[in-house]
């Protein structure tokens, strides 16, 4: 295998000049931003981010070492380029003359500093095991970076775009301590200003930005409203210009309007069924893939989700640079169902216990499976259960089936990895295949992403063969927002990105 | 009277203990392991482990229960999971949005309430009874999401009155604050005063029935100070015990209120700690939602005991 590692370094800098903003037509400046928040945010610390509203603020407060663009490739942020050397070194150059909102230089050691505390056991964050390949972190000088990893992890650039590569003011987090969990500082195109719980979080344009000419906008002012049917209506009203998610029946409504818009892209996260491979009946192959083609995915998607998502083949959905068009996953058909049924010496039906989460859409998709199931001989008894329990049977492996869903990663290595390898942290399926083992380590290893790509194709196939998940659908994305809004750009991942976005007048 | 309000405080402090045991319980009543469930599915073992540990899962319950008791009996509620602040600086910040919405609550239903029960109680047997109690039982039994939603609908989006959610606190501006609590005030306030309604026309109705104000009737009084004076004293009655009893649903009826119109109150604390897994902040507003109703019942039965002097020397 040729490694071309300087294919990286050579994107990178191709990249890094559309970084800078230029807008296509004159924007607006000025005005105030009014988002809503599916929920308050928990902690304004990157470090302890668990839940999408915190990285909604995040993004405008902070910079990422890299990127991502609405493709899910990785690009230029406070990193401006990046080199490998062999597979287990990253150098990272960073970009000279940035400030923090609180005056202090962006440098290595600022990285250095926020990467540390990550990996630091007594920091008790929980995105450790995110970057636990990281096995040391050294400014090499002002501008530069070295991480040594553990192991070959091609995916970690990517895992930089999101909350472990969020970087703080050193000196900010040191004088601050604990509270800089209510007040973050960062280098990003808003400061914060104030975070009064449940009620607002606001951020103001900060003036020393690096990248010329952003943000446009003077301030964003952020509001937790955890119903999205009273969201929505909220947006309609006008007391919001922005709404972090749509439910798939709200469409058509929020489209027929003038005044706002619409905008959706292909998400990453996906339902699945989890199968308990070391139980029956789900040790035995063939009725783990009955179950597979006993199910209508197009079915789910039209008369669930009003055909607003695609299906999903497998774990990489049509929003990663991964994805293959031509590779269909699993689609229903009966009498293969019926005839692996019969190959397990099931063939007079057979009785299975599914454990579904509580939320209205899953319950829902339970019971649509429940009726497809039915057809080919499986006997699906729904047993609807709290998040806590489903999470403590899975880790027990205390069950047969489960009707839920997975959260996908900017790389294909962060959707896989965790969930298929026998040593995953989350193969809650204690699923075993050498081979797709070894597939793993390899994709994790290879620079090349054509290469990549083909591997991860392999990957999704064996899956298909051995099915210790069912793939359903890929889970809505909508965001909607006043017609007034210009320079939005949605991000399969539904983060917001702020600083190119103006509010026309 | 002063012994029968000692008897009554004596009677209540089971009450607190077994409630304090309840919302202490939940740590271990909830299904699954509370360190897991706390930290969600993506952690390993090493960071539960060391959770449950500060948590003092490792001990016995009632050690556990024990040191917690104490510390809330000396007013330390603990410290927040999420944010590591106090839990009773929390409590304090959301008292006055819960207080005021409560409050505005209760006014709406007493002013619609027990007027529209003496109407219907003196208009009894005639349609204006029998529609008034047909609209109040819809009162009663419309779920308070859904009223919450439909008053957005109708005077937000389609008239545009009213802003659709958010807070201002009173002192910061009275007509922001009022415009923004009116719905949420009302949303709440309607199902109480549905309840409110059919009890005053219940018990004026009975009271009319009594002897003494046919006397009173006899005696030529007008039927606006038979109803007034005579049937109002003693009608009412029941009617504080029920508002007393009410108490304790508003406090449920706040969690929906304050969730749907953004207002950041004690409610609220409840929702997003339960959301975000905060079990300690989830204790405390439980125990203190709790002790707030048992205090206000325990008012109630002074109250009453003062009203009426048969039951305080029963």
């Amino acid at each position: 295998m040729r490694r071309t590692r300087w294919a990286w370094v050579i994107l990178g800098f191709l990249l890094a000049v559309p970084a800078i903003h230029t807008p296509i037509e004159a924007q607006t400046r000025g005005g105030t931003l009014r988002v809503r928040l599916a929920n308050d945010c928990t902690t304004l610390d990157p470090a302890h981010n668990t839940t999408p509203p915190e990285r909604h603020v995040f993004h405008q407060v902070l910079n990422t070492l890299v990127g991502v663009d609405s493709k899910m490739h990785v690009v230029p942020e406070l990193a401006e380029s990046w080199k490998w050397d062999g597979d287990t070194t990253l150098t990272l150059k960073l970009r000279k003359g940035i400030k923090f909102h609180d005056g202090t230089d962006f440098d290595a050691a600022a990285v250095k500093f926020n990467l540390d505390r990550i990996l630091d056991p007594e920091t008790k964050s929980r995105l450790r095991g995110e970057i636990g390949e990281v096995k040391s972190v050294e400014a090499v000088d002002a501008s530069t970076v070295r991480l040594q990893l553990k192991y070959p992890s091609v995916g970690l650039l990517a895992t930089l775009a999101q909350a472990p590569g969020m970087i703080l003011s050193p000196t900010a987090v040191k004088k601050l301590g604990k509270d800089v969990a209510r007040q973050p500082v960062g280098t990003g195109p808003f400061k914060f200003v104030e975070w009064v719980r449940d009620d607002r979080v606001v951020v103001e344009r900060f003036d020393g930005y690096w990248e010329k000419g952003l943000p446009y906008l003077d301030k964003i002012v952020f509001r937790p409203l955890p119903d999205t049917n009273v969201a929505t209506v909220n947006l309609k009203a006008g007391a919001f210009d922005l709404i972090d998610a749509v439910e798939a029946k709200d469409v058509a409504g929020i489209k027929s309007r003038k005044d706002l818009a619409y905008a959706e892209s292909p998400g990453v996260n996906y339902y699945m069924i989890r199968l308990n491979t070391s139980k029956p009946p789900f040790d035995a192959r063939p009725v783990r893939q009955a179950l597979a083609y006993a199910i209508d995915r197009e079915a789910i998607a039209r008369g669930l989700f009003f055909g607003t998502v695609p299906v999903a083949p497998g774990p990489i959905t049509p929003a990663s640079w991964a994805y293959s068009k031509d590779f269909k996953g699993i689609g229903r058909d009966v009498a293969k169902a019926k005839a692996l049924l019969a190959e397990a010496g099931k063939a007079g039906g057979l009785k299975v216990e599914m454990e579904t989460a509580l939320t209205p859409i899953v319950v829902r998709m339970g019971e649509a499976i429940k009726a497809q199931a039915a057809d080919v001989g499986l006997d699906l008894t729904l047993v609807p259960t709290e998040s806590g329990k489903m999470m403590q049977d899975s880790l027990t492996l205390n069950y047969q089936a489960m009707l839920s869903f997975r959260t996908g990663r900017e790389d294909p290595d962060g959707s896989t990895y965790r969930d298929f390898h026998t040593e995953g942290p989350f193969n809650r399926m204690k699923y075993s295949n050498p081979k797709m083992d070894a597939l793993l380590v390899k994709a994790r290893s290879t620079f090349v992403m054509e290469e990549r790509k083909a591997l991860y194709l392999q990957i999704q196939q064996l899956l298909l063969e051995d099915s210790p998940m069912v793939f359903l659908v890929v889970m809505p994305t909508g965001q909607a927002m006043t017609a007034r809004l210009k320079g939005f750009t949605h991000y399969p991942t539904m983060d917001l990105y702020l600083k190119a976005v103006s509010l026309e007048k | 009277m002063a012994q029968f309000i000692l008897r009554r405080i004596v009677s209540v402090l089971p009450v607190l203990l077994l409630v304090s045991f309840a919302a202490f319980s939940l740590l271990w009543l909830i299904p699954g392991d509370a360190a897991v469930v706390i930290l969600g599915p993506d952690v390993d073992r090493g960071t539960v482990d060391a959770l449950r540990k500060s948590l003092g899962l490792d001990r016995s319950l009632a050690a556990q229960y024990g040191s917690w008791l104490g510390r809330t009996l000396q007013g330390d509620l603990g410290h927040s999971l999420r944010d590591h602040r106090p839990i009773a600086t929390a409590v304090v910040e959301r008292l006055p949005a819960t207080l005021e919405l409560s409050a505005l609550a209760m006014l709406i239903a007493l002013t619609l309430g027990i007027p529209a029960g003496i109407v219907l109680a003196s208009r009894h047997g005639t349609w204006v009874d029998v529609a008034g109690s047909v609209v109040s039982l819809g009162g009663i039994s419309m779920p308070n999401f859904w009223l919450g939603i439909l008053l957005i609908l109708w005077l937000s989006v389609a008239l545009g009155w009213l802003p659709p959610s958010g807070y201002v606190p009173l002192h910061e501006s009275v007509r922001g604050n009022l415009e923004l609590m009116i719905m949420p005030a009302v949303t709440l306030g309607l199902a109480l005063a549905a309840t409110v309604t059919r009890q005053t026309r219940a018990s004026v109705l009975q009271v009319l029935d009594l002897d003494y104000v046919r006397t009173a009737r006899a005696k030529g009084a007008k039927e606006a100070r038979v109803i007034g004076v005579h049937v109002l004293k003693n009608a009412l009655i029941p009617v504080v015990t029920i508002v007393g009893l009410q108490i304790g649903r508003l406090a449920g009826g706040a969690v929906i209120t304050e969730t749907i119109f953004g207002i950041p109150g004690i409610g609220r604390l409840a929702v997003d700690s339960l959301l975000a897994r905060d079990f300690p902040v989830i204790q405390a507003v439980i125990l203190l939602m709790a002790v707030a109703v048992v205090l206000s019942n325990l008012l109630v039965d002074v109250v009453y005991a003062y009203l009426d002097p048969r039951i305080r020397y029963g």
